[in-house]
């Protein structure tokens, strides 16, 4: 399937934060552009910081009122009740509840903060469904929710809808969460950092449903901040450093022969069985503060870069470089050097 | 190794001021200066009394008019503050004092002394307040000195209680646990560590307490249980206010407005407190 | 739940013994205690003077005087008042039911308008709604109360002459029709019971506001709303609901304020409560009322505090269940 089903355009926010000196602008997300295609798995990887959580909260509009978007967001759902194209910056009142949910959801990091802790765990699916389903009753509610445990391999649902979150393990509760997420197949699915808070050994589990959703037509944005989880879960791959797109392309393209050099770090700071006993390469530096103007007068990974050039200090940040079907914002690809 | 104590509190947003502080200590310091210069500033004796001028309403020569006794309302007034911040402040520092350090105690060392402590605080706290002090200032002489006494006596279980609360958590904080696997004593935690973190909801409920302080002062002395006449207070003269209700509405309206303010002035003090050494909330 | 409850119920024993204990301490031992009857009878003849401290055990030592009043207050004998000899069990039992009714009326409003309070606060956060109820609580804390009361007499009670200022009843409420019974009472009530939940109020509202805000900023509001969920529903539905569980023992936490507080309502107002008898009985220096009522009190507290305990084990489903 290549038809697109989400495009952002330009997209930038910026938190207006009150400190000493008055209110400070912090440019969390700056010109992020990408299209997303239907069924597709898109990874979403930097470091915290990076944006890429603010990412998946502007695309739900759950962003805090201190948040101030820019640029374009639009949604092209396979069910056309609103329309061809949802333009989502201006979404309000019903139709913005009718797009959460129904045309793009989302599951969190740590599940037993995403659940209500008071409500049992049927409830919260029931009242999720009836947000866009009209239900006859109880019994066709209960059946529709145990259809959705089935859907996540949760055994015993029944048993499931009738507990409490605490009473359940954070593998079954994310998968809970998850079947929460697919319940009206949305055409968008952000995942937040979803096996992070989890133990090792569930990840493939849990990933593994987010790769059936995208099968049966719901695209995921699989949002983390380790670029190991994206090899074998995801078609394309966004690098993203403090608020910037670096890099983007299939990734496996991107996994064998990175571009950017904030992505051959990444790829190279990852502990594998090869490198026991050597010492872990870690990226030197921190990131530079988004509130201050200054740094986005040249490109923004300068100070930590091991490869840079000449070029990247005198000029201003660099342009979007295009490759086959990969984008890469560095001069080493251009712009000085021939291309 | 050089050692600084570790404020991990105080997180000041580099302001020195904010205008509740600002504020709050303006009116906290208007109140001492009246109390301190009352003799200096009083137009009249505050126990003269003239039969002649009952209850006069305010005029030039009264500005808040005269009492049942012919005494000059803002003269009493004036005097009352010293006795309402005199209470307000001794009584909240001895239940400071003994507060935070069977807080302090009880959270720190555990085991029989905090179920003893606790246990105390839970049987203090089932009592009305109120009806304690009134239970015992009933029996002794109702005088400044006793209540002042009283109040700090009946106040502390609530304090303790929540720096017992604020010790349990720094104790279990990184800062801490890495002071005690350097092998510092306990000696040295409690009051390099833990107490300097615990004095600012001190400092702050402190504040707040002292406006309580003086709502109970000035209810003791409405119901003629607290500061006897002809000593001045406000709550004496509300009571006076209540006697000649129909006639005299200024008896009723000045000293309750001075209650207010003056309470005002030490709550918004102590909220500034808490903001200037408190990150503020984002929107 | 059940080891909850054991354990709740377990602390009750030595918090009652407690409960006489400082009662009695506080009576008997503060320099103004029983020895002084013997100074306020002086028309009284030695003899009955004898009589009467053997009656009242004053001349046995502390702590048999304390076991044996231990002992009867368990049965809730408090014997019988120094001022006109009826039991005081029995004097008090005639006072409760109009202080439980102010005190329980006062929770209601307290619960109801104290919520509403922080709700709308922390739905409109550092808006112009939370600060002027942030402003209102702070005003609500600084006033005294019985100066509010005085004003407000005179506004309410004498100048527009809409309610009445002292009293449960009408002199004449025997021969109006039910109808008018219940309104009448529900008049006297108004003023005691609005000046009474004042500060309840503000403490609550503040406490709502903070709690829903935290609420309002986790991650299963951000869930409910990404579901699709309206405002209101997450509101109310979610973020309300999980600060109701920590309301309810601050409810019974401010149980003592309240009852204290009826103490001075009740004397203002003339009320026939048990605050007003035991003000009463303080003036009088009767000392076994005093005893009686200062112990009921504290029970009362402590019943509430179990209540809401037990509540709070109830509503949240984290205890209830494992």
């Amino acid at each position: 399937m290549t038809e697109p089903v989400l495009r952002f355009e330009n997209l930038g926010v910026l938190y207006r934060t009150p400190g000493a000196a008055g209110t400070r602008a912090v440019h969390a997300l700056r010109g992020f552009t990408l299209q997303v295609t239907r069924g597709s798995r898109v990874g979403i990887v930097g470091e915290s910081g990076s944006g890429k959580t603010t990412l998946g909260l502007a695309l739900l509009r759950l962003l805090p009122r201190s948040a101030v978007c820019s640029g374009s967001l639009t949604l092209l759902p396979r069910d056309e009740c609103c329309g061809r194209a949802v333009d989502v910056p201006v979404l309000s009142g019903k139709a913005l509840r009718h797009f959460r949910g129904r045309h793009a959801s989302m599951v969190f990091q740590d599940p037993f903060g995403a659940m209500d802790p008071v409500l049992r765990i049927g409830r919260q699916i029931v009242s999720a469904i009836a947000c866009h389903r009209t239900l006859r009753d109880g019994a066709e509610a209960r059946a529709f929710a145990e259809r959705l445990l089935e859907r996540v391999h949760l055994g015993d649902p029944a048993v499931v809808l009738r507990k409490y979150p605490h009473q359940l393990s954070g593998g079954q509760l994310q998968r809970v969460c998850i079947a929460l997420a697919l319940a009206h197949n949305p055409d968008v699915v952000v995942a937040d950092e979803p096996t992070t808070a989890l133990d090792a050994h569930l990840r493939e589990g849990i990933l593994s449903l987010l790769d059936e959703a995208a099968a049966s037509g719901s695209s995921i944005l699989l949002i983390t901040h380790d670029i190991s989880v994206v090899g074998s879960h995801t078609d394309r791959t966004c690098i993203l450093y403090a608020g910037e797109l670096v890099e983007a392309g299939p990734t496996a393209d991107i996994t064998a022969d990175p571009l950017h050099p904030y992505t051959r770090l990444l790829i190279a700071a990852r502990p594998t069985a090869q490198q026991r006993g050597a010492p872990l390469t870690v990226i030197p530096g921190n990131l530079p503060d988004l509130s201050d103007t200054a740094v986005f007068s040249r490109c923004i990974f300068l100070p930590r870069c091991p490869d840079r050039l000449p070029v990247c200090g005198r000029s201003g940040p660099p342009p979007v470089f295009t490759r086959d079907d990969r984008t890469v914002r560095c001069y080493r690809y251009g712009g000085g050097c021939g291309d | 190794m050089s050692y600084t104590a570790t404020w991990t509190r105080v997180s000041g947003t580099g302001e020195t001021m904010n205008r509740t502080l600002a504020a709050g200590l303006a009116i906290c310091a208007l109140f001492a200066v009246c109390a301190v210069f009352a003799g200096r500033l009083s137009p009249h004796d505050p126990l003269a009394q003239n039969l002649a001028a009952r209850l006069q309403p305010p005029s030039a020569v009264h500005p808040m008019g005269t009492d049942e006794l012919g005494r000059d309302v803002l003269s009493r007034m004036l005097h009352a503050a010293g006795v309402s911040l005199t209470v307000g402040l001794v009584s909240v520092g001895i239940a400071t004092v003994i507060g935070t350090t069977l807080g302090l105690i009880a959270g720190f060392y555990g085991g029989l002394p905090d179920t003893l402590i606790m246990r105390a605080v839970d049987i203090m706290l089932c009592f009305p307040v109120f009806f304690l002090i009134l239970m015992v200032v009933a029996f002794l002489k109702p005088n400044v000195f006793n209540i002042m006494v009283i109040i700090g006596l009946t106040s502390w279980p609530g304090l303790a209680r929540y720096v017992r609360g604020e010790v349990l958590s720094l104790r279990e904080s990184e800062f801490v646990r890495s002071a005690v696997m350097a092998g510092f004593g306990a000696g040295r935690l409690l009051f390099v560590h833990i107490l300097p973190n615990v004095l600012v909801p001190v400092v702050v409920t402190f504040s707040l307490g002292v406006g309580g302080a003086i709502l109970t002062e000035s209810a003791l002395s409405f119901l003629g249980l607290g500061v006897q006449p002809p000593q001045p207070s406000w709550g004496n003269i509300l009571l006076a206010g209540k006697e000649y209700i129909h006639m005299a509405w200024w008896l009723s309206v000045f000293p309750g407005l001075a209650i207010f303010f003056a309470v005002i002035g030490f709550t918004l003090s102590g909220e500034g407190i808490r903001q200037w050494l408190n990150p503020r909330e984002r929107g | 739940m059940l080891r909850f409850l054991t354990q709740r119920t377990a602390v009750l024993i030595p918090t009652f013994i407690g409960i006489t204990l400082v009662t009695f301490l506080v009576v008997n031992l503060s320099p103004g205690g029983p020895q002084v009857v013997q100074d306020l009878n002086v028309r009284v003849s030695s003899e009955t003077r004898e009589r009467l401290v053997r009656l009242y055990g004053l001349d046995r030592p502390v702590h048999q005087r304390y076991l044996s009043w231990l002992r009867r207050a368990v049965l809730l004998d408090f014997g019988t008042s120094f001022k006109d000899g009826k039991p005081v069990m029995a004097k008090i039992a005639e006072r409760l039911p109009a202080t439980l009714l102010l005190n329980i009326l006062s929770l209601g409003l307290v619960f109801v308008v104290g919520c509403l309070a922080g709700i709308i606060a922390a739905a409109y956060r550092n808006r112009w709604p939370d600060r002027l109820i942030d402003a209102g609580v702070f005003l609500g804390y600084a006033v005294p109360k019985y100066w509010l009361a005085l004003l407000m007499m005179i506004l309410f009670g004498i100048k527009l002459g809409w309610l009445p200022i002292s009293g449960l009843r009408s002199i004449n409420w025997e021969y109006l029709s039910p109808w008018r019974q219940v309104t009448d009472i529900a008049a006297h009530l108004v003023l005691p019971v609005v000046i009474l939940s004042i500060g309840g109020f503000a403490g609550l509202a503040r406490y709502v506001r903070g709690r829903m805000g935290e609420e309002l900023d986790s991650d299963y509001v951000r869930g409910a709303l990404a579901q699709g969920a309206s405002e209101n529903a997450v509101l109310f539905g979610h973020a309300f609901r999980n600060t109701l569980i920590p309301v309810v023992t601050i409810l019974g936490l401010s149980l003592p304020e309240l009852i204290g507080g009826a103490f001075i309502i009740e004397t203002i107002f003339s009320y026939p409560g048990m605050g007003r008898l035991g003000f009463d009985a303080i003036m009088a220096r009767d000392y076994p009322l005093i005893m009686g009522i200062g112990t009921i009190t504290a029970l009362l507290t402590l019943a509430g505090n179990f209540i809401a305990d037990v509540l709070y084990g109830y509503l949240d489903p984290r205890i209830r269940y494992r």
